[in-house]
């Protein structure tokens, strides 16, 4: 059974549904058949009921024609007439045979071998009679053929008794044949109406299995229509039409999830970058702006400073000349308009900005610097060097009593790039070097406000968004009065 | 959250089992309908098969009767079918059921030609009947008379009573009837058949005649016997109607020697008040003769025992078919019933057919 139905999962669609109208119209044409066959064999039979009277009053016409062939032949004894007598003796034999001839307690089936035996005695006589008449024995012919005629006459009784007889039960059977029919027509009426009923049972049970996969599929597929990915996988029973869409389908929504989940991936990767390069540009728009705040019309203070400088190289006023070059370069460096530089090129800047601030401010800086050559290509984002300096001028060394000191040490450690800013100044205290690295928003630098350069945290941002995070940032101050190293270390990123 | 995952799952599997069955129970139903459809069409094709179902036997007699006194030979009839079926033989009542009323020997010689293995035959005196004995039994047919017997033919047995010895048991009963009183000027009417060839009837009224004659002397009862056509039962209502109508004409007694002139005597003295007016003596046991008896209108009725008489018939056809011998003469019970007798009778019967 369970091979049965297992072979019938296998089938397809079309053969499921042909399978199941043969099995229905095989039922019907079955029940048919059997109510065919019922009719048929009642009509057969009420068709037979009738046949053994039929039989007898056959045989009582032979003894009737047996008879006027044999008066025929005592009376002219005719060539013909003998021709007939043997052809109607050999009929009655024959009927006579189809008689029972057993005793029976059924009247009728005695009365048959009454008859049958009483034949075989007219047979004889008649043969009796015929024989007299040949051998001339006028005596014994009329005689016989007197005694031939009345048994014959007794036989015909004999026929119509059980005629009448047999007509009675025959009618009985006729009857209840008939009933049989009857009955057999209410029956069939209700069987087929049951039959159909049955069937439609059938059909109608059979189809919804088939149909309830589809259902199924049906319902998983508006759901997901409706945008619920969230469904379970739908389970898979056949193997045909419906069975194949079900497994696709389970496979669509598996792919359709995973889809989904790499596009997700993508878009926040993407947005991450985007969002990077905004904050980048943010910080160094932020940068620049406040250049541009500070410095009023650069390019005509720079023209100014490149005209003062070849006016004093004219007047021979070489100081003054050195000085308004410096300062030129300084402000060159500041107008132009790019996120990269080099190391070398921010080295240059500060000992730019350590000139002018020296004339500035004469004997307050003593700036050393231990630049590694090597490192001088590498790139970094512009204004890292000149802000730090700048901060450790303006917050650690300036107005200070003491001698003031300023060290700017870059060197490669580890294969990464240490840039060291050192002062001797005045020191910050360690709970603002912790608000400096860790404030969530970039503050405003206290500092910031009468620097011309910008904060501190706006650098550490650049530096961070430029090198991917890849960077060590560390203030470092023993308190007050005790100096202030500002430590980076950032990766070597040649041009 | 374990509990519920069994829960929804044996729930499923429910869900599963009942639509196996939704799906199984239309084709049982179907299976179940058209196999009630087979046995019912089947059950009913074999009962209208069934309608003939006949036993057969492996002899077959005839049991040929004049067609007078119907319910007589009815019960010898019945009994001797009784004892045939005993012995594997079908007893037929020759030529009963025809539609042609035939004579005894035109009957007795239907039977010689539908070769029936015994014949049990009503015998009488009659040539052409001996003469057709003497035939059934050249071709081989034992042949037994009953009641009354063909003498002079080659039958083999007769199985009946000494009809000299009926007539002295009427005569008896009509010497107790009379009793004390003087038997002067006393008449006895005995009806006979008119068939001239009946020795039997005229050996009862012999038997009668010399029993009164030897209590009475001869010529002090008048015993006179009245010759009517007992087959043609008109004939007998006539017969009887005119002689209860005529008072003066009705004799003392009147002694029948078959159950239809018995039936006739006890219905005229009812329907033209003649009760008591003439003792009847009756013939058979019928149960209508016994309840004229037990009422009193049929003062005594005489009784074979039609029992042994046809049980006996058979026997002895069936000691000759198997051995070649048999008695030549067999003898059955007479009996004569009163009105008690009668009654008892009737009762024991009527307690037999409850």
């Amino acid at each position: 059974m369970k091979k049965l139905i297992a072979f019938f999962r296998r089938q397809s669609f079309r053969r499921k549904l042909i399978s199941i109208f043969t099995a229905f119209a095989f039922v019907i044409l079955m029940l048919n058949t059997l109510i065919y066959a019922g009719f048929a064999s009642l009509l057969t039979r009420l068709g037979d009921v009738y046949e053994s009277n039929m039989q007898l009053n056959d045989m009582d016409a032979t003894i009737s024609l047996l008879q006027n062939s044999i008066d025929d032949y005592v009376s002219t004894k005719s060539f013909e007439s003998l021709e007939n007598y043997y052809n109607y003796d050999k009929e009655l034999r024959e009927e006579a045979q189809l008689l029972n001839d057993v005793p029976s307690d059924d009247v009728l089936l005695l009365a048959e071998k009454n008859i049958r035996n009483l034949c075989n005695a007219y047979l004889q006589k008649a043969e009796d009679t015929v024989d007299a008449k040949r051998g001339r024995n006028v005596e014994l012919y009329a005689e016989l053929s007197e005694d031939t005629a009345k048994l014959g006459e007794e036989i015909h009784t004999y026929i119509y008794s059980l005629n009448n007889d047999l007509f009675k039960s025959n009618s009985e059977t006729y009857m209840t044949v008939s009933s049989a029919i009857g009955r057999l027509e209410t029956v069939s009426v209700i069987v087929l109406l049951l039959t159909i009923g049955g069937s439609i049972m059938i059909l109608s049970t059979s189809t919804a299995a088939l149909i309830r996969p589809l259902n199924r599929l049906a319902g998983a597929a508006n759901e997901v229509a409706d945008g619920n990915l969230d469904i379970e996988t739908l389970p898979v029973y056949t193997k045909d039409e419906v069975g194949v869409v079900t497994n696709a389908f389970n496979q669509m929504v598996d792919s359709i999830r995973q889809y989904i989940a790499v596009q997700r991936e993508n878009m926040e990767r993407e947005n991450a970058l985007k969002e990077n390069e905004l904050r980048m540009q943010n910080h160094l728009r932020e940068a620049q702006l406040k250049y541009l705040q500070a410095q009023i019309n650069p390019h005509f203070l720079f023209n100014t400073l490149n005209a003062g400088a070849q006016l004093a190289m004219m007047e021979e006023a070489k100081k003054t000349g050195e000085l308004l070059t410096n300062t030129a370069a300084f402000f060159r460096y500041n107008v132009r308009n790019s996120e990269d530089a080099t190391i070398g090129e921010e080295v240059r800047l500060v000992d730019n900005y350590i000139y002018i601030c020296n004339v500035r401010f004469p004997d307050e800086i003593h700036f050393e610097k231990d630049v590694d050559e090597s490192l001088e290509d590498m790139k970094v984002p512009s204004m890292i060097l000149q802000p730090l300096v700048e901060n450790a001028f303006n917050y650690g060394i300036r107005n200070l009593e003491r001698r003031g000191m300023i060290e700017l040490e870059i060197k490669r450690v580890d294969e990464r790039i240490q840039i060291s800013v050192w002062d001797n100044g005045r020191g910050i205290s360690a709970e603002r070097i912790d608000e400096i690295l860790h404030a969530k928003k970039p503050q405003p630098d206290p500092r910031s406000t009468s620097s011309n350069g910008v904060g501190i945290r706006n650098l550490l941002e650049r530096l961070r968004l430029y090198f991917d995070n890849d960077v060590t940032f560390n203030i470092i101050s023993e308190g007050e009065e005790a100096g202030t190293e500002i430590l980076i270390s950032i990766p070597c990123l040649k041009e | 959250m374990e509990s519920k995952k069994r829960d929804s799952e044996s729930k499923k599997k429910r869900e599963r089992v009942l639509r196996r069955l939704m799906l199984i129970a239309p084709w049982a139903f179907m299976m179940i309908v058209l196999i009630s459809f087979v046995w019912v069409q089947g059950s009913d094709l074999l009962v209208s098969a069934n309608l003939e179902d006949a036993k057969t036997y492996s002899k077959h007699y005839a049991l040929i009767t004049g067609d007078n006194d119907d319910a007589f030979w009815e019960s010898v009839y019945q009994s001797a079918l009784a004892a045939g079926l005993e012995s594997d033989v079908y007893v037929e009542h020759f030529g009963y059921d025809l539609a042609v009323r035939y004579s005894k020997t035109e009957l007795l010689d239907m039977a010689i030609n539908a070769n029936v293995d015994g014949i049990i035959l009503e015998g009488d005196e009659d040539e052409e009947t001996i003469a057709l004995i003497d035939r059934a039994v050249e071709a081989g047919i034992p042949v037994v008379t009953l009641l009354t017997d063909s003498s002079g033919s080659t039958r083999q047995c007769y199985v009946g009573v000494n009809s000299y010895d009926i007539g002295q048991k009427y005569g008896e009963e009509i010497i107790s009837l009379i009793g004390s009183q003087s038997p002067d000027g006393k008449t006895v009417s005995v009806i006979v058949n008119n068939d001239a060839d009946n020795v039997g009837q005229n050996l009862i009224l012999l038997g009668i005649r010399e029993r009164l004659e030897k209590e009475y002397g001869s010529e002090t009862i008048e015993v006179t016997a009245t010759s009517i056509d007992s087959e043609d039962v008109f004939e007998v209502e006539e017969y009887m109607r005119e002689t209860f109508l005529d008072k003066k004409s009705l004799p003392e007694f009147m002694v029948c020697l078959n159950s239809i002139t018995t039936n006739q005597a006890y219905q005229a003295a009812v329907d033209y008040n003649g009760v008591g007016d003439c003792v009847i003596l009756g013939y058979y046991d019928s149960d209508s003769i016994l309840t004229a008896v037990s009422k009193g209108i049929i003062t005594r009725t005489l009784s074979l025992d039609t029992e042994e008489m046809g049980q006996m018939a058979v026997e002895s056809l069936n000691d000759y078919i198997e051995t070649g011998y048999t008695n030549g003469y067999m003898v059955v019970d007479m009996n004569m019933i009163n009105r008690e007798e009668a009654a008892a009778i009737l009762e024991e019967r009527g307690g037999d057919a409850q």
